[in-house]
């Protein structure tokens, strides 16, 4: 890895767009850096693009463009490794037959690479991330009988064993019990505190503030992005909350 | 059992053959099965069993056509796995392209596929050696009538299927529980997709002389779904599966050799419709899904 890569931004967006199809753009000319060891709140009101703004960074919409994503200076191929992502918990099908730790163990499954099984060390380093999450108890449980709670916790964990430099997260804190939000709090901010970047789109605008130092306001298009106590503005929320959700960029291109 | 008492009961070396073949097909078919239900495929699979039956008759035709003879083995496979591939692909293809859904876009191509395979079966009888006790036994299947040579044939296919499954399990297991997960891992999603559709066709042409095109399916997700009452992990459930259905292959032919006009296939697939019904009642697991709807 060449010095310039490694100074550069953790990932960066330049006039960035993503949609579901040519004619459903629902990110529009999105542009932002984010510095390493920073934990940023993705915010905005629904249907606004915010897990398409997450998607399309990773590839995982239809339609992107690769070109303006930077991960560390390169491209997504080539920094695979440093990155990791949380899907929706709603997204999973969590009557797949596997334990906590057998997801968790997923993770791992590029390091191991081709042909290779689940070894021993693979289930320790799986155990210690379920241990970092409060799971250790429920390593061996089916994840269809966890609560939503710890199948969040395991989510959570399966990103921790990629042991990535940047994190992209999709709701984390969406419906979970009091013990699994300050289990994640604590990890976010552990992992933060050790140069990892975050990026976790927040549903609830009132507890940003308590989790995140920075926020990026998000309608479409980036409204806002900054330290959340100065970004989040009752002038700005409202402007990020009434902007058009039209997200056709000729449309979208007024007001 | 022992070597006087197989003789006893009319169980020649070539039966034993055939149940053996039958318990590899049947093994392949549960373990396949496990990863079509957990990826969704069902539909599409079932879609993909049928429309083998066209690619056998255009095969028997071309086959005639250029005089080595309609009915030879090979030729038959290759047309069957050509026109199974091509529904695999069809059906997902009907599903972007037109707003008829999934649902709709299955039923059209099943009706497509297996009508005009009915149509050509049709013309395939008109043909003199077609018509002798020839193709339409591959409709439901026969163990009996099936040659311990077309038995070594099909077990082999079916043993190297099960080899690359088992190669590749890990990250096929992978594909099955979160696509995106694979994708952000760097894994090649559409390869494992094609290669899991190859691995599912390869199960349907192994076992369609066995089990008969109609029913093929039935014996790739039967198994597989009474093994998804089963707690563990994905190669636990897999293995149950895989003994399912070698189970209820084997169990299929011994009643359809007893009952002389019984085709194998029903036998096999109504055997597996058993083995669901045992797994629903005696597992914890399906009594908890049965009691809830």
């Amino acid at each position: 890895m060449t010095a310039g890569a490694s100074a550069a931004a953790p990932l960066e967006l330049r006039g960035f767009s993503a949609g579901y199809s040519q004619s459903e753009i629902k990110v529009v000319d999105a542009s932002f850096t984010l510095a390493r060891g920073t934990l940023t709140a993705l915010v905005g009101p629904n249907g606004a693009g915010k897990s398409t703004l997450l998607k399309g960074i990773l590839g995982l919409t239809p339609v992107f463009d690769a070109g303006a994503v930077r991960f560390f200076g390169q491209s997504l191929d080539a920094a695979r490794e440093r990155v990791a992502y949380l899907p929706q918990r709603s997204e999973i099908d969590w009557n797949f037959p596997a334990s906590a730790l057998d997801v968790v163990a997923m993770g791992l499954y590029r390091r191991l690479g081709l042909f290779r099984r689940v070894n021993r060390a693979a289930r320790d380093e799986a155990r210690a991330a379920l241990a970092l999450v409060g799971l250790e108890a429920q390593a061996a449980q089916p994840i269809g009988e966890l609560s939503g709670g710890q199948r969040q916790r395991v989510l959570l964990a399966r990103a921790l064993v990629q042991r990535a430099d940047l994190l992209l997260l999709d709701e984390p804190f969406a419906n979970v019990d009091e013990l699994t939000e300050r289990t994640i709090a604590r990890v976010l901010e552990d992992l933060r505190a050790n140069g990892t970047t975050i990026l976790a789109v927040h549903h609830d605008i009132g507890t940003v503030r308590a989790n995140f130092a920075s926020a990026i306001l998000f309608n479409v298009r980036v409204i806002a992005h900054g330290p959340a106590e100065s970004t989040l503005t009752d002038a700005a929320i409202v402007r990020a909350y009434t902007a058009s959700n039209a997200a056709n960029p000729a449309a979208g291109g007024a007001a | 059992m022992n070597a006087p008492s197989l003789a006893a009961t009319g169980l020649g070396a070539n039966t034993v053959l055939v149940l053996l073949g039958c318990g590899i097909f049947g093994a392949l078919a549960g373990a396949v099965g496990t990863f079509v239900i957990a990826r969704r495929r069902s539909l599409i699979a079932d879609v993909a069993g049928h429309a083998a039956l066209p690619g056998v008759c255009l095969a028997f035709l071309a086959g005639e056509a250029l005089h080595i003879g309609g009915r030879t083995p090979w030729l038959l496979l290759i047309g069957a796995a050509c026109t199974a591939l091509l529904a695999a692909w069809f059906v997902p293809w009907l599903t972007r392209r037109f707003a008829i859904g999934a649902d709709g876009a299955t039923a059209v191509s099943l009706a497509l596929f297996f009508g005009l395979g009915a149509v050509l079966l049709s013309l395939v009888q008109s043909h003199e050696s077609g018509s002798q006790g020839g193709l339409r036994r591959l409709l439901f299947g026969s163990a009996a009538a099936t040659s311990s040579a077309d038995v070594k044939t099909l077990a082999a296919l079916a043993f190297v299927t099960l080899v690359a499954l088992a190669l590749l399990f890990k990250e096929l297991s992978l594909l099955a529980f979160d696509e995106q997960h694979a994708r952000t891992l760097g894994f090649p999603v559409r390869s494992l997709d094609l290669l899991l559709t190859l691995l599912l066709v390869a199960t349907v042409v192994a076992g369609m002389q066995l089990a008969g095109i109609v029913l093929v399916v039935a014996m790739v997700i039967t198994p597989a779904a009474a093994a998804r009452f089963f707690r563990g992990s994905i190669a636990r459930v897999t293995a149950i599966a895989a003994c399912l259905g070698a189970a209820s292959a084997v169990c299929g032919v011994l009643v359809s050799l007893e009952f002389e006009h019984l085709p194998t296939g029903p036998a096999m697939t109504l055997s597996a419709a058993g083995l669901f019904l045992v797994a629903l009642l005696a597992t914890t697991r399906g009594r908890a899904e049965a009691v809830q709807s």
